[in-house]
């Protein structure tokens, strides 16, 4: 049974496009400082033969995050991308997901179908995450951040590009909100080609990191939630040290 | 009802001689705590944590003492703190600290507020939320009251003879978080009675006279820029109140974001606090509260 969560409250984004974003009431929040962590899934077509295991990931990430000794200070946000980008749920601190909801059947669980609308999927995160991190630092909250986008393939649905994902990345630096914040983008047994064009996306976007995994099984899937898992710890060690955590390796 | 409660170190200080406290006695009241270690005296910063802790002890032993007005809850405080001192073989004097408190009452109506000792007490006015009056006591000889002085007659008479020729002062602040403007009064000398007056027992009822009560140490008044020429350069001490007590919201650890994100945006301009700084409150609004 998932659990009672505090309401999220929907909020329009300046970027535009389909969809905002939702997140826990500012008013709601008790401790002194937060890490925004977005998982972004690529749910695409051909993510379908391993769509169990990648569930089987995100309750796993869910679950590390939840032992962390930081858990108190991590909110975690879940959007998905086929054709379209869309929110599977809002910022919400760790009290409020149930890792039972992210696996097969769960009401978090991946619905696979459709393209890679990989760059709409990331200026949503990127955007989601500035526009929150200013609401909370009005309110006195320190905030950094760390987007995971993890994909199998390259865009071929977007209606942005990825010099709008730059975009949304320097309005969010240059607003200052955030004490830093990590962007990361993995790719999951990609071909050489695919491999190549999404570290020329990591270059021309400016992301902090691009990693790969070779291929999608239960052992790799592991490692990556591990990755995943570390480096949002990590990353919200580094909270109050004024810059980002060092990227860790897959 | 909400409590929080924000410590930290100041510039010239390795270590943290104030000491804070925010929590529940046994029958579930509340409770903001402070004290701030006297710099001259040998391991205040364990003594302040000792009397805050005695403090705890007495309010939970004894509920209704703090409330009665003579010196029975003072008493009590440090004679349990002084036994907690030798018996880990601490000299008694590592207590001269201050002391103030903001506690619920039994009746769950009312809190009580106590200070013995410097510092400043602030009332978040429920007739206009946006307004808070501070009041600010000092000892012009730069003694304040510790309650350890009335374990030691000898100190006790010494302190209070130098407070004599030197005298106590009290000022009165009114500041809105949300205007830079500060009415604030002159200091106005006060005898030995009215002295003793300050220290005795003030009862707030809930809801009806502030919707926050808040206890400051002394750190708080010494925010300082360094000038060009390498001089210090005082914050006037409306500017500190106003950015250290403008809380946002009233949820958790409030106290705790907005001295962080105070002295933050301080040291932004390279202004530091130089003693330690210390900020408990309570909020009394049952639309500020929280389930903590």
């Amino acid at each position: 049974m998932s659990k009672t969560s505090n309401p999220l409250e929907q909020h329009k984004l300046p970027t535009g496009g389909n969809f905002g974003f939702s997140a826990t009431k500012v008013e709601d929040l008790g401790a002194t400082e937060f890490t925004l962590v977005t998982l972004v899934n690529d749910v695409s077509g051909s993510v379908g033969s391993y769509k169990d295991d990648m569930c089987e990931t995100n309750a796993n990430i869910i679950e590390a995050c939840a032992k962390s000794p930081r858990s108190e200070n991590l909110m975690a946000r879940m959007v998905a991308f086929d054709t379209i980008a869309y929110e599977q749920h809002g910022f919400k601190t760790l009290d409020d997901c149930d890792p039972a909801d992210y696996k097969a059947g769960g009401s978090q669980e991946l619905k696979i179908g459709g393209a890679t609308a990989l760059f709409d999927a990331s200026v949503n995160a990127i955007a989601a995450t500035g526009a929150y991190a200013k609401n909370l630092s009005d309110s006195d909250f320190d905030t950094n951040a760390i987007v995971f986008i993890v994909t199998d393939g390259w865009d071929n649905s977007s209606s942005h590009t990825a010099d709008d994902v730059k975009k949304a990345l320097e309005q969010i630096r240059r607003d200052e909100c955030l004490e830093s914040i990590m962007v990361v983008l993995i790719g999951v047994g990609v071909d050489s080609g695919s491999g190549s064009a999404l570290d020329q996306f990591r270059a021309d976007a400016d992301l902090t990191q691009y990693v790969e995994l070779p291929d999608a099984s239960p052992t790799q899937l592991a490692k990556l939630a591990d990755f995943i898992s570390k480096s949002v710890s990590s990353q919200s060690q580094a909270l109050g040290t004024g810059g980002p955590s060092q990227p860790l390796t897959l | 009802m909400n409590i929080d409660c924000s410590l930290h170190t100041g510039k010239s200080h390795s270590i943290c001689e104030d000491y804070t406290r925010a929590g529940k006695l046994s029958d579930d009241r509340k409770y903001a705590i402070l004290s701030d270690g006297c710099s001259g005296s040998p391991d205040t910063d364990i003594g302040a944590r000792i009397l805050v802790m005695s403090a705890v002890e007495v309010l939970d032993r004894h509920p209704d003492l703090v409330r009665q007005n003579n010196d029975m809850f003072g008493m009590s405080v440090i004679q349990i703190a002084e036994k907690t001192a030798i018996s880990m073989s601490l000299n008694p004097q590592c207590l001269d600290a201050t002391l103030s408190i903001i506690v619920e009452n039994t009746d769950r109506k009312s809190v009580t507020v106590r200070m013995f000792g410097d510092g400043s007490f602030a009332r978040h006015l429920d007739v206009d939320e946006s307004c808070i009056n501070v009041s600010q006591r000092q000892w012009k000889s730069g003694a304040p009251f510790y309650l350890s002085y009335m374990l030691d007659e000898k100190r006790y008479e010494v302190w209070k003879k130098v407070t004599k020729e030197s005298g106590v002062s009290v000022r009165t602040i009114i500041i809105s978080p949300n205007d830079t403007r500060a009415d604030v009064c002159k200091w106005l000398d006060i005898s030995e009675d009215e002295d003793q007056t300050l220290s005795r027992p003030k009862i707030y009822l809930i809801g009806e006279e502030a919707t926050i009560l808040s206890v400051l140490s002394d750190g708080s008044e010494t925010f300082y820029k360094t000038s060009k020429d390498r001089m210090l350069e005082p914050v006037p001490f409306e500017e500190s109140l106003q950015g250290l007590l403008s809380f946002k919201n009233f949820n958790g650890s409030f106290v705790q974001r907005r001295v962080n994100r105070h002295i933050k945006n301080m040291n932004k301009d390279g202004i530091y606090h130089d003693d330690d700084l210390s900020v408990a409150s309570m909020t009394l609004d049952s639309e500020k509260n929280s389930g903590n």
